[in-house]
């Protein structure tokens, strides 16, 4: 919760208060928060309800009757309390749901379930989804990071199904990723295999050792100077190892006592933690796991110090709604940092990548308010503009296709996987042929989908010709649409014939799309 | 010696019995008013049929089970039972000579006399017959235990006359008994016809004058009057000794019948008519009280506020209205504004009335939630929380029922409010919510808003204006969030999650209380000053008590106000030399709990529903909240303090067990805390009253309002 200090006059609230409803694989928990004028938001209320989709779908790949069940009853709780604040609109409200439904076979039944229940409409969120609720809530109280801030962050949170790990080199992210291992997955699974109760503390120990190579991809993960834990378990190890722990600030904690505290809990069995320390059963069994993660992971990087810190996918999506899904200027930027880093990795041509996304970027512009253009088009553009040459890191021929593959295969932070499937497509008809019904990627799109595509590969197509001496000659441009025709104008005194080739090609797209033949006309001052 | 040795706590039982002697010497105390003596009488003697009904009760049932273990004190069961016995005894004497030599001839001075039926004059004999004949014989109807008839059924503290008639004729060896039973709805009292003062006869005794109406053709040989206490109902009770036995649930379960645990009868009982009675109601010589008339004092109770005697009460007090909350102004306008602590009874109750009241009405308020504990149904509180309901307001309140809900007609006023569309929860299964706080949700301009009020006493405005109980109303954010939080736990919406700034019962409440010890403990250790002040109702849980005596030994300065039991002993060599005990009992009930800590000059103050016991701290859903705001912790700190400076009535704990009565410091008059507090709140008020600077409001045309 945030702090928020009485005020003789208080700040006036952006919005009525709002309520994220996140369905994990131990627990069904619901924020209600209003935001403050400061952009901070403040939590009204808190709750927390066990429920055994984890255990249900780790082990029989099904969410079980009783466990959908279990999660109605909780959820009708909720509407409750969610009634005596007034809110209703399914626009206040966004219930998430992660790995636990996600690799649930019955997933859509489940849905459906709690749609008619209780009215409450459930998305399933992605790997993508959660690296940037997670961004979001870090960056929205940066201030509580200052001492931290310039250096190589790793912020980490092992929950019950998957684990989550995201690197920041001076506040910008470098790497965001959710791999499956999940501390009640892994619990399950040694329990599984019969293995005795005061033994287990000592498999899971070594089991960890043997997965934290394939968390954490070292490619991108050389060092890192700052590792921030998240989660219930690393709060609960800190209530008991510090003399006074509050949960909302970043909170250091020193691996030597963290280390003797998850010792101590080696030889206990599941029921003795759960006696012991009055923890519900699924947090006793991840308790292990996820702390041995975690000093795996410090030991990894040589770090005596983790911290804990109050950030939470919630916090992301309460944000997120706020703003009505748009971008936030700072997420904008991220992702293109993201996606210069996968470029990189393939060691694209940086000055032509930059050169067709600001390209892009103008056409863009030009054309938004005419062809009614959503916000967050202009991010898939940018990323497609980045990457669409990335292909020749494999091949020179047919480097399109290996773009849209390479880019479907990459963790673009800040896109959800719809949208890197989108922005793999855009690159991919940044050459040769255009959309076609022949093409499976294309046409398991949405039609919506297939035009916001055709349309922005249409600008990419225009944008890679206008450089495509890849010398980055022009640098300003001025478009303008009348009498069927999009003249972009430059002032450039040099040569421009290649580009005006180029353009013969690869506007025939464009022409197509939008009804608009495209000119380039050079201005000599 | 360890802190866990037995020898370092003193009974709970008989730390209670001295609690009640407390009680009965203010019975004997000439410097109190002779109506609020004969009052602390009353208590004393409604005091022990609880105690025998409840914890003589389980001690009764564990003996008949041959419990073999000790209590923390180290008494087996049966030597518990036995110290009781002998001490009641000697209790019981006291009572009935207060009664005769200090409250009967001052009563009587001033014109209040109880009538033996040989003081009565004609007219007043006339009135006895009177109403004999017209309200009690048409009611009464005796039973004859003739032919080795065995009791009937025996009513749980009611006044019974046992009546041995003369032998058949042919048989003089055999005794013949009646049962007659008085009914409890029958006034106890019968005013007389007198022109000289007030003149009452006790209705047993115009009872036993006309007793041959009953038996006619009868020779009447012995009137015995009696009385008994039974087990309680243990399905609904929460202070039995569990704290005991573990398994003292599957003997309750196991054991439907209340046994009868305490006889009284009238010393002038024939042995044979005693022996009868015993036999018949299967009780042993040690649950004989053996007294002289008249029988249960807790009846006397009426008579301590009759009218046109006011000499001989207590002057009144006058609950104060706190500026703080004025009439004039909502109470959320003036919780919004600033922190606020009341002390009741000394400041009025009716802020914590209006503040619901105006929450019912106020179309800006969207929620209220609110624990109720012995509340009835007649109360303002619970009128406004219908109120609320009905102007559509979303209600939850955690009810808490003195008993079992389909046995309770009071249950009404709940099922009302459910109708009306409130959320009502009957209570948890193995805990009672003792918790006092009410949520109110506010829908502002600035958002979202949560207005807390925490008491320290139950949401009952009777026993507001007789306990002294603190109530706490805050709107902080962080307070908001715990107390929603609370109520999400209890009523089962969200699992338990750490508290940001309060605590409860049963989940870390003693934890809570040890580490604020041990945080004194090791600030004392490491050179600096520690200092612990506690304000209380019982002290007897084991685990504190023994971090106290660590905390003592450490040389942490630990001064407690412990108004009933405490299992510590103070001022032990090497134990708990630090520690003193004093325990106050006045005109009003010392009810509220404070808990301060110094901790390193920061003073940690907090109040609470929670007494230092295992009932309250395992089997009750209790809250504590610190209070933070400088002035309203200077408050309770002066409250607190106060209470501990008491020399007029305050009894200091010994070592032994035993407490003394201080003695007023030679000739100057000491320090009777609730008159200091009194007086403290009434300059305060009157301080704050005369700063505010005058201004006259008119009253002024609509046309033009300025």
């Amino acid at each position: 919760m945030k702090k928020i200090k009485k005020a003789p006059t208080p700040p006036k609230p952006v919005i009525n208060p709002l309520a994220v409803i996140e369905i994990g694989s131990t627990s069904i928990r619901m924020m209600v928060a209003q935001a403050r004028e400061n952009g901070r938001l403040e939590v009204i209320e808190f709750l927390d309800q066990a429920v055994s989709l984890g255990r249900d779908v780790f082990s029989r790949k099904n969410i079980s009757n009783e466990s959908i069940e279990e999660c109605v009853k909780a959820l009708k709780r909720y509407q409750r309390l969610l009634h005596d604040y007034g809110i209703h609109h399914e626009r206040s409200i966004r219930a998430i749901a992660t790995s636990a439904v996600r690799e649930a076979f019955n997933r859509d039944a489940f849905i459906d379930k709690i749609d008619i229940a209780t009215g409450i409409q459930v998305d399933i969120i992605d790997d993508n989804d959660i690296a940037r609720y997670m961004y979001i809530s870090y960056f929205s109280e940066k201030d509580n990071y200052v001492s931290v801030s310039g250096r190589k962050i790793i912020i980490s949170e092992a929950s019950g199904g998957s684990c989550f790990i995201m690197y920041l080199n001076k506040g910008n992210v470098e790497y965001a990723r959710t791999t499956s291992f999940g501390t009640l997955r892994t619990f399950q699974m040694i329990e599984s295999a019969g293995t005795p109760d005061t033994l287990q503390g000592r498999i899971v120990k070594k089991q960890i050792q043997r997965d934290i190579p394939h968390i954490v991809d070292r490619s991108f993960l050389k060092e890192a100077d700052v590792l921030i834990a998240l989660g219930g378990d690393i709060k609960f190890a800190a209530r008991r190892i510090l003399k006074t722990f509050d949960p909302d600030v970043l909170t250091p904690l020193h691996v030597s006592a963290l280390a003797q505290f998850t010792e101590t809990l080696l030889p206990l069995t599941v029921d003795q933690i759960m006696t012991r320390y009055n923890q519900p059963s699924a947090d006793a069994k991840s308790l292990k796991p996820a702390l041995l993660y975690y000093l795996s992971l410090a030991a990894l990087f040589k770090l005596d110090t983790i911290y804990t810190a109050p950030i939470n996918i919630r916090t992301g999506a309460f944000l997120e709604m706020v703003e009505g899904g748009e971008w936030f200027g700072y997420l904008r930027e991220q992702v293109i940092r993201s996606a210069s880093a996968i470029g990189k990795k393939y060691n694209y041509d940086q000055p032509h990548a930059q050169q067709v996304a600001a390209l892009s970027s103008t056409l863009f512009h030009a054309l938004k308010r005419e062809y009614k253009f959503e916000t967050r088009n202009e991010i898939l553009l940018a990323v497609a503009a980045h990457l669409h040459d990335i292909g020749l890191f494999i091949n020179t021929r047919s480097h399109h296709k290996h773009s849209m593959y390479l880019i479907q295969n990459s963790n673009i932070f800040g896109l959800t996987n719809r949208e890197t499937i989108l922005a793999s497509l855009i690159a991919r008809y940044h050459r040769k042929a255009g959309p076609r019904t022949t093409h499976p990627e294309f046409m398991a799109l949405t039609r919506a989908e297939r035009l916001t595509v055709t349309k922005l590969a249409s600008i990419l197509r225009v944008a890679d010709a206008l450089d495509r001496t890849n010398d980055q000659q022009l640098k300003q441009i001025q478009c303008s649409a009348a009498n069927g025709l999009f003249i972009i104008t430059t002032n450039t005194s040099t040569d421009l014939s290649l580009e005006q080739i180029a353009l013969k090609d690869k506007g025939a797209l464009f022409e197509e799309t939008f009804g608009l033949k495209v000119e380039l006309h050079q201005k000599i001052p | 010696m360890k802190e866990s040795d037995s020898r370092l706590f003193i009974n709970r039982e008989l730390s209670w019995l001295e609690f009640n002697q407390r009680v009965l010497d203010c019975a004997g105390d000439l410097e109190i008013p002779a109506l609020e003596r004969l009052k602390f009488l009353s208590i004393t003697s409604s005091n022990l049929d609880e105690f025998f009904m409840v914890r003589v009760g389980s001690l009764h049932m564990l003996m008949k089970e041959d419990f073999s273990k000790t209590d923390a004190s180290g008494l087996t069961t049966r030597q518990q039972y036995t110290l009781i016995s002998y001490r009641v005894q000697k209790m019981i004497a006291q009572q009935h000579a207060t009664f005769r030599n200090s409250i009967l001839p001052e009563l009587e001075e001033n014109d209040i006399r109880f009538l033996a039926i040989n003081e009565c004059n004609d007219a007043q004999l006339k009135h006895c017959e009177y109403v004999f004949e017209n309200e009690i014989f048409p009611v009464l109807s005796p039973v004859s235990l003739s032919n080795g008839r065995s009791f009937p059924l025996i009513a749980n503290k009611t006044l019974y006359y046992l009546v041995r008639l003369k032998p058949e004729t042919g048989r003089p060896q055999k005794s013949r008994f009646a049962l007659l039973q008085i009914p409890s709805n029958l006034k106890r009292f019968i005013t007389l016809p007198s022109k000289t003062g007030y003149h009452v006869i006790l209705l047993e005794d115009v009872i036993c004058y006309s007793m041959h109406a009953f038996f006619p053709q009868e020779e009447v040989l012995e009137k015995t009057l009696f009385r008994i206490a039974r087990n309680a109902d243990y399905t609904l009770q929460e202070d039995l000794a569990f704290d005991l036995i573990a398994d003292m649930e599957e003997i309750v379960v196991a054991r439907k019948r209340s046994d009868c645990v305490r006889l009284e009868i009238a010393d002038t009982v024939s042995p044979g008519a005693l022996n009868y009675c015993k036999r018949s109601l299967g009780v042993s010589p040690l649950a004989v009280y053996r007294q002289p008339a008249p029988l249960d004092f807790a009846a006397f109770m009426s008579l301590s506020t009759i009218r046109g005697h006011s000499r001989l009460n207590y002057e009144e007090w006058k609950p104060l209205h706190s500026p703080l909350v004025p009439l004039d102004k909502s109470v959320f306008s003036c919780v919004s504004a600033q922190d606020i602590v009341l002390y009741h009874p000394y400041e009025s109750y009716d802020p914590m009335v209006r503040f619901l009241s105006e929450a019912a009405d106020d179309p800006q308020v969207i929620a209220i939630k609110q624990t109720l504990y012995r509340t009835s149904g007649n109360s303002q509180i619970v009128a406004a929380l219908k109120r609320a309901a009905e102007n559509g307001k979303s209600v939850t309140v955690l009810v808490e029922l003195k008993a079992r809900f389909d046995e309770e007609r009071n249950i009404d006023w709940a099922r009302q409010l459910e109708d009306l569309g409130a959320q009502v929860i009957y209570g948890l299964r193995k805990l009672k919510v003792h918790a006092k706080i009410c949520i109110i949700i506010r829908k502002e301009a600035q958002g979202i808003k949560r207005y807390m009020h925490f008491g320290t006493g139950n949401y009952n405005e009777k026993t507001a204006a007789l306990y002294t109980d603190f109530s706490f109303f805050t709107a902080d954010d962080i307070l908001g969030h715990d107390a929603s939080l609370f109520f999400n736990i209890i009523t089962g919406y969200s699992r338990p999650q750490p508290y940001h700034k309060m605590d409860s019962a049963p989940l870390g409440l003693r934890n809570k209380f040890i580490e604020l010890i041990e945080g004194e403990i090791g600030r004392k250790k490491d050179g600096e000053k520690a200092h612990i002040m506690i304000k209380c109702n019982a002290l007897i849980d084991r685990k504190i008590i023994e971090t106290l005596y660590r905390a003592s030994r450490a040389g942490v300065k630990i001064d407690m106000n412990v108004r009933g039991m405490c299992c510590l002993r103070p001022g032990l060599r090497g134990v708990s030399e630090s520690i003193t005990i004093k325990s106050i009992v006045d005109r009003y009930l010392e009810h509220g709990r404070i808990y301060y800590f110094y901790h390193g000059g920061e003073e940690k103050v907090f109040l609470a529903s929670a007494d230092m016991m295992p009932r309250n701290l395992d089997r009750r859903i209790e809250h504590i909240v610190p209070v933070e705001d400088p002035a309203c912790k200077k408050k309770v700190i002066r409250v607190l303090k106060t209470n501990l400076a008491d020399t007029v009535n305050a009894w200091m704990l010994q070592s032994d067990g035993s407490y003394i009565r201080l003695k007023r410091p030679g000739g100057r008059k000491g320090i009777r805390s609730q008159e200091e507090i009194r007086r403290d709140f009434d300059a305060a008020v009157r301080n704050i009253r005369s700063s505010q600077a005058l201004v006259f409001t008119p009253y002024r045309s609509p046309k033009h309002p300025v």
